[in-house]
């Protein structure tokens, strides 16, 4: 049986009216990299910001190995290296010297700081770029920086919010890269993200969130196999109004249906019979396809299933 | 405590300090420039005397079989000089009307016509001149009429002494002898006619604040306390806008740091910034502008200290205040500003209160950071003692104490309410 590291126990948190998070529960076990998925607004930034001690619950607990983070925030924050979704760096400051100034608020020693901070410079393959200022960095240098920052004090745990919004493609691997090999260096993790993809590849399990609640939590396989036979047609077509080709292709959606502006995804279970059926009542409709496509389930279909919405 | 990140967020801002030219700007040009503009535009190194352009039309010429002459009067006028600068520049003219003309024209500052007779009635008589003064700018206007009058009345309490010995001299030849004692009681009596008060003037200035060197020290300590407000305003109102506009605010308390130890941060780099300052400003003013302070002692520097420790919290709580009105960074920074620079003027801290309208010296008598810097001044200008330093100090002391009370409750709420939004 896994070591249980995070306990998150019916946690409720309020702003105002609005219930941001919304009685949720979950455990997260030793070396396992966790996701958060769900559209922006979700709730995720709000459970995480709990989580990392920076919020306090309005009902419910959360511990990290044991420990209770509201009555006892400062060990819990030394166990964590928090990542934000904004970069935490001061722009005046050169690589080295935000990784050494996050370093001395941990407590590091200004000797052993300089020591981890090269370590981690050349880790990220900063360390040319280690005396520059961080103003004269591009977004994936900055990214990069923030995460080294996260890992400055060697936690245990590592809370990541939307580590790769804003990253090109290939920024983003880069970085899914690094979050692997902390995985395999034992961090545990939670990783929130709006990246179906990103949840799928990195995370062992993943809960799906939205509107302050864990809709389901599961490994990424499971939860695409319980979409059931399905597979999912993507439709593009010239942009008119989304909704409208939402509601011409509802009787074909056996599964759900989410669309948006000029893209519907349809879930169905036999998409060689479905296929013709769409294209004819499309065509026969006016509406002009750009591109169409048949693809195995996704995380976002899972979310569709649930929802009715679509992720991004 | 965590010192070591107190320490880290300070050395933060102070690099922030170096290396943005901006701030750069405030920290060491502006106090160093508005040093130099009052010590050598508003007090100059030397006593300036202005000199007059002065038209003059002689109607007397210069009459033959007399002692002193309109034209002799004339060439005393071309010639008197007060520090070796030459208080008239004279130039003639024939007539009143060109003179007014020229006058009118602003070639001149001022015209003097000297009638027909003016030897004759000066010599046995009373004299007359007229003196048209121009009036286009107060201040020359001023200046003008202060010197022309000064000269003229020494003229005239000149003349009469003069005129006064010669009667003697004829009253002791011609009165016989013993009408002499009478003679001298009439001769006493019409010495105070001729001067009826000998006044001395003796200029006092207040205790160490003789001269040019002390006023610049004054000076100097004000623009400290100038800096130490916008300092304080500043830092206090965006310390926490500033982290979370930056995107540093959630990261730096998921670390572990209170919001005291970024309190005490915010006040020790007002400290520290201002030390800075201080050290530019002081060792700018004493050597190359000639300030002059008085020797303190430890104990005094120890209470100099506690003062500029006082002033920082004072301000930073007015900054912390500000920040509750406004929610960016540009907007605090205006209100900061907006509220530093009148107050610049207003509080006696940089102008001197004697300077300022009656109605608006209130403002200098309640201001507690007005108090603390004139504590400081006390005590390094004025040498006085710590006692009568303490006289007027516990009302500032007490609101300092309150405010920052205040200010660091707002500033707790205010990091609870920036985390959740």
């Amino acid at each position: 049986m896994s070591e249980v590291v995070i306990e998150v126990r019916d946690v409720v948190k309020r702003y105002g009216d609005v219930v941001a998070v919304a009685g949720v529960s979950f455990d997260v076990v030793k070396s396992e990299v966790f996701g958060l998925l769900g559209p922006n607004g979700a709730g995720k930034t709000t459970l995480l910001n709990v989580i990392v001690g920076v919020l306090r619950p309005d009902e419910g607990r959360v511990t990290i190995k044991g420990i209770d983070v509201v009555s006892m925030p400062f060990k819990v924050k030394k166990l964590i290296g928090f990542l934000p979704q904004e970069n935490p760096l001061y722009p005046w400051l050169t690589g080295e010297e935000n990784l050494v100034l996050y370093a001395s608020i941990y407590g590091i020693p200004r000797g052993e700081a300089k020591r981890r901070a090269r370590e981690l410079l050349e880790l990220f393959g900063l360390e040319e770029d280690a005396k520059k200022r961080v103003s004269k960095y591009s977004g994936g240098m900055m990214r990069k920086l923030s995460l080294a920052t996260a890992l400055i004090h060697d936690p245990e745990i590592l809370i990541l919010d939307e580590p790769t919004t804003g990253l090109d493609p290939n920024m983003r691997r880069e970085f899914w890269g690094y979050v692997n090999d902390l995985r395999r260096k034992g961090k545990t993790v939670i990783l929130s993200t709006h990246y179906m993809e990103e949840a799928d590849v990195l995370s062992s399990r993943v809960a799906i969130m939205d509107k302050g609640k864990i809709l389901v939590l599961d490994t990424p396989e499971n939860l695409k196999k319980s979409l059931g036979p399905y597979a999912s047609i993507n439709i593009e077509f010239k942009a008119i109004d989304g909704e409208h080709v939402g509601g011409l292709l509802k009787e074909f959606a056996e599964g759900g249906i989410a669309c948006r502006e000029d893209v519907c995804r349809v879930l169905v279970r036999n998409p060689d019979v479905a296929v013709p059926k769409i294209t004819s009542k499309l065509y026969s409709s006016g509406v002009k396809i750009v591109r169409l496509s048949v693809e195995e389930p996704t995380l976002e279909d899972v979310f569709i299933k649930l929802t009715g919405r679509r992720l991004e | 405590m965590n010192w070591r990140a107190v320490y880290a967020l300070l050395v933060r801002n102070i690099k922030r300090g170096f290396r943005h030219k901006d701030e750069l700007f405030w920290m060491i040009i502006f106090p160093i420039m508005m040093m130099f503009l009052v010590a050598y535009v508003f007090i100059p190194p030397e006593r300036t005397i202005m000199t007059i352009d002065l038209g003059i039309v002689n109607y007397d010429g210069n009459p033959a079989g007399f002692n002193f002459t309109a034209q002799d009067f004339m060439n005393v006028l071309k010639n008197v000089t007060i520090d070796d600068k030459k208080l008239f520049k004279v130039k003639v003219f024939n007539s009143t009307e060109e003179g007014l003309r020229a006058l009118k024209k602003g070639d001149l500052d001022a015209l003097l016509v000297i009638p027909s007779g003016f030897t004759v009635n000066l010599t046995y008589s009373k004299a007359h001149l007229k003196v048209y003064i121009l009036s286009a700018d107060p201040m020359t206007k001023q200046v003008a009429e202060a010197e022309l009058m000064g000269f003229l009345q020494g003229f005239a309490s000149r003349t009469s002494k003069i005129k006064f010995q010669i009667m003697v001299k004829y009253m002791m030849k011609y009165v016989p002898e013993e009408y002499r004692d009478y003679i001298d009681i009439f001769i006493k009596y019409m010495e105070g006619i001729v001067e009826p008060v000998n006044v001395t003037y003796e200029t006092v200035y207040p205790e160490r604040m003789y001269e040019r060197g002390h006023i610049i020290g004054w000076l100097a300590i004000g623009m400290i306390g100038i800096m130490i407000m916008y300092s304080g305003f500043y830092s206090g109102s965006l310390a926490l806008i500033s982290e979370r506009e930056g995107g540093t605010l959630r990261r730096l308390f998921a670390a572990p740091i209170t919001y005291l130890e970024i309190y005490i941060t915010v006040v020790l780099d007002v400290l520290i910034s201002t030390a800075i300052t201080a050290a530019i400003v002081l060792t700018m003013s004493i050597f190359l502008l000639g300030a002059k302070f008085t020797w303190i002692s430890g104990l005094d520097f120890a209470v100099i200290v506690a003062l500029y420790i006082l002033a920082a919290l004072f301000t930073v709580s007015i900054g912390i205040l500000i920040s509750l009105v406004s929610k960016s960074v540009r907007g605090a920074a205006a209100i900061a500003n907006g509220l530093a620079f009148p107050l610049m003027f207003l509080t006696g801290i940089w102008i001197p209160k004697f300077m300022l309208p009656p109605a608006l010296h209130v403002i200098a008598d309640y201001f507690p950071l007005t108090k603390i810097i004139d504590g400081i001044r006390d005590l390094v200008i004025y040498g006085k003692s710590i006692t009568e330093v303490m006289t007027y100090l516990p009302i500032p002391v007490v609101v300092t104490l309150v405010l920052t009370a205040i200010g660091v409750l707002i500033f707790r709420r205010s990091v609870e309410k920036m985390l959740v939004g």
